[in-house]
């Protein structure tokens, strides 16, 4: 396995018990990426992240930044920013508390940059974590692992139950103060919309399986979407597209490459959206045959 | 600092307001009442008891209070030590960070089950002192607390401390695999844990007992209670009597409380202090284990 990728994962699986989370996955995140990790509710993003993190065992080859996460946790975590899915802070502590245990834990943790980091939220120093909303515990979250000068960052569903405006701002402070084109980071989201612009890759997992791993740059030049009449429904439909929907009150499909031409003539080509294709390529396929 | 002692800074920031208040109230409340309560003491209620006699009193028994109050709180949030960050939901946070289980474990046991027994009893050591005196001003007069033999009572109390807090980590030691296998039950079995090793070792000593005549469980349970008892006071202190008889002893004192902690280190050289030892390293095992398994 090369050591220059950040991320190397070959035939990868994890398991709960007698559960399959992740099944014989394989990718790779280079320096400066920023990937989103698509997947419904159990298709095993938090497992993968576990994983990845060296706090759930793995079969197959893994190496995060050089090391074996499971065996080597504790000097990864050094290099490697991390927030979990049900990422609580301890609601005792004082912000400045915090900031004293980062410091005393984490050799690369700036205590200095944190409280620079702090000063653009409304945190203070001397808030108890208890007493601020979930929207500043989470900013108050990012502040403190964006000031770790770490090489990789995996966030798990970071902005999980916070308001418009707060999501903006998380995302605001991780692509301003923490990417700076040398470090990665993997962010797993249901918010796909809402991270689209910010991402340079995209994983998508489907039952523990990895249905798709690209770049956004390649996902333009590979999918195609085609939006048609009705009338042109039974034609389109016989060209097999990995999706049929609706999208602005119009009939529209969805292929893997360029459809034939006699295909593409009957309507119009389109760029289509991440999340179209997260539906497209994570639905279940008797559920896909439904859509008319 | 070091990422054992910022673990162990992390339980002082959670804990300390507790812990002071369980320490610092009883004795403080001791103090405020002396010369405010509407008890009385005169030299003949307190029999021929002499005012050095009132001031060993108190240098012996406010200590003892604070440790035994300290331990008493510390020995019923043992059990729920081993699952306070799942409990809280801050689990994954700590996980998160760069720090070995066997270190954060170790850092929660040192400081609850060690060094705040140690604290427990320096802080009583120190206010023993102002209760002493309250105590034989209230009593003798003014006039007595500055006539104390204090060329005696320094290092007898001095030579009391060291032992008591020798004691306390020797106990520490005879208790570690009772307090370490509540904390590994409570990991693995939840709040059915303490209950669960509690019935445990009850009906395997009556069952073991009656139908097979072995007594081992009781006895092994008894030896550990007895030497942390021991660890802490080997031998009783002679009884004193009179003014004559304290100074006597106070000059006697170090000697004493030094050969009394050779007693209680000599305890060491028996198989149950083996036994102790590896049943500590098993239930701390179990406990890493169990917090590995969080992820």
């Amino acid at each position: 396995m090369t050591t220059t990728n950040l991320i190397e994962a070959r035939d990868l699986s994890v398991r709960y018990g007698k559960k399959t989370a992740v099944n014989g996955i394989g990718f790779s995140v280079a320096k400066g990426r920023v990937v989103g990790l698509l997947g419904h509710n159990g298709a095993g993003k938090t497992s993968l992240m576990k994983a990845l993190v060296g706090l759930l065992p793995s079969t197959g080859e893994l190496r995060v930044l050089g090391l074996d996460p499971h065996r080597q946790r504790v000097e990864l975590l050094e290099s490697l920013c991390y927030i979990p899915d049900v990422a609580i802070l301890p609601r005792w502590a004082r912000v400045d508390q915090l900031i004293t245990i980062m410091s005393g834990l984490q050799p690369r943790f700036s205590a200095e940059r944190a409280r620079t980091l702090l000063k653009r939220t409304s945190v203070g120093p001397r808030d108890k974590v208890k007493t601020l909303s979930k929207g500043m515990v989470v900013q108050l979250h990012l502040a403190l692992i964006a000031a770790v000068d770490a090489k990789l960052m995996i966030l798990d569903e970071p902005t999980l139950g916070l308001d418009i405006l707060s999501r903006k701002s998380f995302y605001e402070m991780l692509i301003d103060e923490w990417c700076d084109g040398e470090r990665s980071v993997l962010i797993s989201t249901h918010q796909v919309e809402e991270i689209q612009p910010l991402l340079s890759d995209v994983m998508m997992l489907n039952e523990g399986r990895l249905v798709l791993s690209t770049s956004l740059v390649d996902l333009d030049q590979r999918f195609v979407g085609l939006s048609h009449d009705a009338a042109a429904a039974d034609q389109i439909a016989a060209a097999h597209p990995l999706l049929r929907y609706r999208q602005q009150g119009q009939a529209a499909a969805l292929f893997d490459g360029a459809p034939p031409a006699h295909v593409e003539a009957l309507g119009q080509r389109f760029q289509p959206s991440l999340v179209d294709l997260f539906v497209a390529l994570t639905r279940a396929p008797e559920m896909n045959r439904t859509v008319g | 600092m070091s990422r054992f002692n910022t673990l162990l800074l992390r339980e002082w920031m959670q804990h300390h307001r507790g812990w002071l208040v369980l320490m610092l109230a009883p004795p403080l409340l001791i103090l405020l009442l002396i010369p405010f309560g509407t008890v009385e003491f005169s030299p003949g209620e307190l029999g021929t008891m002499p005012a050095v006699s009132l001031m060993m009193m108190a240098m012996a028994a406010v200590p003892a209070m604070v440790l035994g109050i300290t331990a008493f709180a510390l020995v019923f949030q043992t059990s729920g030590l081993a699952r306070r960050d799942q409990q809280d939901r801050s689990i994954e946070f700590w996980l998160s960070l760069p720090t070995s289980h066997s270190a954060s474990i170790g850092a929660t046991v040192l400081m609850h089950l060690v060094l705040v027994p140690l604290l427990a009893v320096a802080v009583g050591a120190l206010l023993s002192q102002f209760i002493g005196l309250a105590m034989v001003w209230k009593v003798f007069g003014i006039g007595a607390g500055f006539a104390l033999p204090w060329h005696e009572l320094i290092p007898a109390g001095l030579f009391g401390l060291l032992r008591a807090l020798f004691g306390v980590v020797l106990a520490c030691f005879w208790l570690m695999p009772l307090l370490l296998a509540a904390m590994a039950a409570s990991a693995w079995l939840k709040r059915w844990g303490a209950p669960v090793l509690a019935i445990a070792l009850s009906v395997g000593h009556k069952l073991l007992a009656t139908f097979y005549g072995i007594t081992v469980i009781g006895e092994t349970l008894r030896g550990l209670l007895v030497n942390a008892r021991q660890a802490i006071v080997h031998d009783a202190p002679p009884r004193v009597h009179g003014a004559d008889g304290a100074m006597a002893w106070l000059a006697n004192a170090p000697s004493w409380f030094m050969s009394d902690g050779l007693a209680a280190l000599r305890d060491l050289g028996q198989p149950l202090a083996l036994f102790a030892l590896l049943a500590s390293a098993a239930c701390f095992g179990l406990l890493v284990l169990r917090r590995s398994r969080n992820g």
